[in-house]
């Protein structure tokens, strides 16, 4: 389970960010110029100036907000789909049974086979939601099956014995206990369905995604234009993913302070 | 209807903890059960709460009943502070109520604090007070006085004989002063499996 609350020396983790930034730009740099060629490895300056350019044009920003649409939505569905079917396999042994293999199968399977067998069944632009909505859901579902399994048996008795109810008892019990799961899937969940999604984009070369931008730079060798769209893919997948941990860390405050500094006496 | 057991059997990996148990309750009062560790106290009062069943034999009597169980661990829920964690066994949420039964076990000025920022002690009052709240037609205390000071000892068991008045309150402990002091009904228990060795009323020694 991960922590994503933890918050120690903020400045001295910022300025080791930038010296890190700056360490793998030079790396970059470096690389670049032992190349030679733009067409192979494209240096900063050349991605920033691209990406510049590419900004100032009405269809990046409209690229930019479907290609982050089709994520999101993929993303939302895999979380309340994995967290029904979590549930509902908790609840239900028999559903236990029945689904857990096709958990194992999902997990298994190449997103590349997915991708394919989904550009056979449905049309290009439900592609990358479809596969992002697959990588994600076997994730909520694991970790909040999980968080269900490992909930205080004694809290739930206790729960039972004071007569708190279905709804009080997933409210004040259940909850709390499977937040920090569904957290560390949502976090790591919401990167994957990154990868997916313009995986998906791309090999369904899809008019106004970054995935089908990257597509057509790898066809015509522009390569400043690939590093440019993949820089704005892992900004937007970084953002995302942040702005996800501040919204859900207020709902982990509570659950922080609780488990803070225990004393005897 | 008074709780009963008649022929109780519970076994944990083989061991019995109860065979062949038989004992009646009286419908009310103060029923102290005093025994050593481990003879199985507890999980009589978690099948009289039906946290645990019964392997053979029958308990009657608990059927319907509000039970108000002080575990034998505090069992708060971490997240939710002192009030919220009172207030979260009753009927209808009470904040205020939830608060007077705190500042009676002696919490007044803690009401906001979560479990976490309260001593062992503290805790304790505040699943009492939980247990209070609650009010029940039969009151389970499992060591209701653990980590608590004479004082506040006082408070709780107050607190415990007023709103049990005239309903079955089962206490377990290890104390027999606190026994003799707060039982009208002592059973000295052995075991396991659980037997009653002795029955002592009150002013019996």
């Amino acid at each position: 389970m991960i922590s994503i609350t933890s918050r120690k020396r903020p400045a001295r983790r910022a300025a080791f960010g930038l010296l890190s930034a700056a360490f793998w730009l030079c790396v970059w740099q470096r690389a670049a110029v032992r190349a030679g060629q733009e067409i192979l490895v494209a240096p900063p300056a050349a991605v920033l100036r691209r990406l510049w350019e590419l900004s100032g044009r009405a269809d990046f920003w409209l690229t930019v907000l479907f290609s982050m649409g089709r994520v999101v939505e993929g993303f939302a569905l895999g979380v309340v789909l994995g967290t029904a079917a979590a549930v509902l396999t908790e609840a239900v042994p028999f559903f236990d049974a029945l689904f857990r293999p096709i958990l194992g199968i999902i997990k298994a399977t190449p997103v590349a086979s997915f991708i394919i067998l989904a550009l056979v069944w449905m049309k290009s632009a439900r592609v990358p939601v479809f596969v992002s909505v697959l990588i994600v859901l076997p994730l909520v579902w694991a970790n909040v099956s999980e968080g269900i399994r490992k909930t205080d048996r004694g809290l739930l008795e206790m729960a039972r014995l004071y007569r708190f109810g279905a709804a009080r008892t997933v409210r004040l019990v259940y909850a709390p206990s499977v937040l920090p799961y569904f957290l560390a899937a949502g976090t790591t969940g919401m990167g994957m369905a990154w990868k997916g999604g313009v995986a998906a984009e791309v090999l369904s070369s899809l008019p106004l995604s970054l995935g089908g931008e990257i597509y057509r730079s790898k066809i015509y060798l522009e390569t400043a234009d690939l590093f440019a769209w993949t820089a704005v893919v892992v900004v937007l997948s970084v953002l995302l993913e942040r702005a996800m941990v501040r919204l859900l860390r207020t709902a982990d405050r509570r659950i922080v302070r609780a488990r803070g500094g225990e004393h005897g006496g | 209807m008074a709780v009963e057991f008649r022929g109780a059997g519970k076994s944990f990996g083989g061991r019995a903890v109860l065979k062949d148990f038989s004992c009646r309750f009286p419908e009310s009062g103060t029923v102290c059960l005093f025994g050593p560790s481990g003879c199985g106290k507890t999980t009589l009062l978690n099948c009289i709460a039906g946290l645990c069943r019964l392997d053979s034999g029958r308990l009657s009597g608990t059927r319907g009943l509000r039970i108000a169980y002080l575990f034998q661990e505090d069992r708060l829920l971490p997240w939710c502070t002192a009030e919220e964690n009172v207030a979260a066994a009753q009927r209808k949420r009470e904040p205020a109520r939830a608060r007077e039964w705190l500042r009676l076990a002696g919490l007044g000025s803690e009401c906001g604090k979560y479990p976490a920022e309260l001593s062992g002690g503290m805790k304790r009052r505040v699943a009492a007070a939980r247990a209070l709240a609650f009010g029940g037609d039969l009151y389970l205390l499992d060591e209701p006085f653990r980590g608590l000071d004479s004082a506040s000892r006082g408070t709780v068991a107050a607190l415990f004989r007023k709103r049990a008045a005239g309903r079955l309150t089962v206490l377990v402990t290890h104390d027999r002063a606190e026994a003799e002091l707060l039982a009208d009904v002592t059973f000295f228990l052995t075991g396991p499996p659980l037997k009653i060795g002795r029955i002592a009323r009150k002013g019996e020694s």
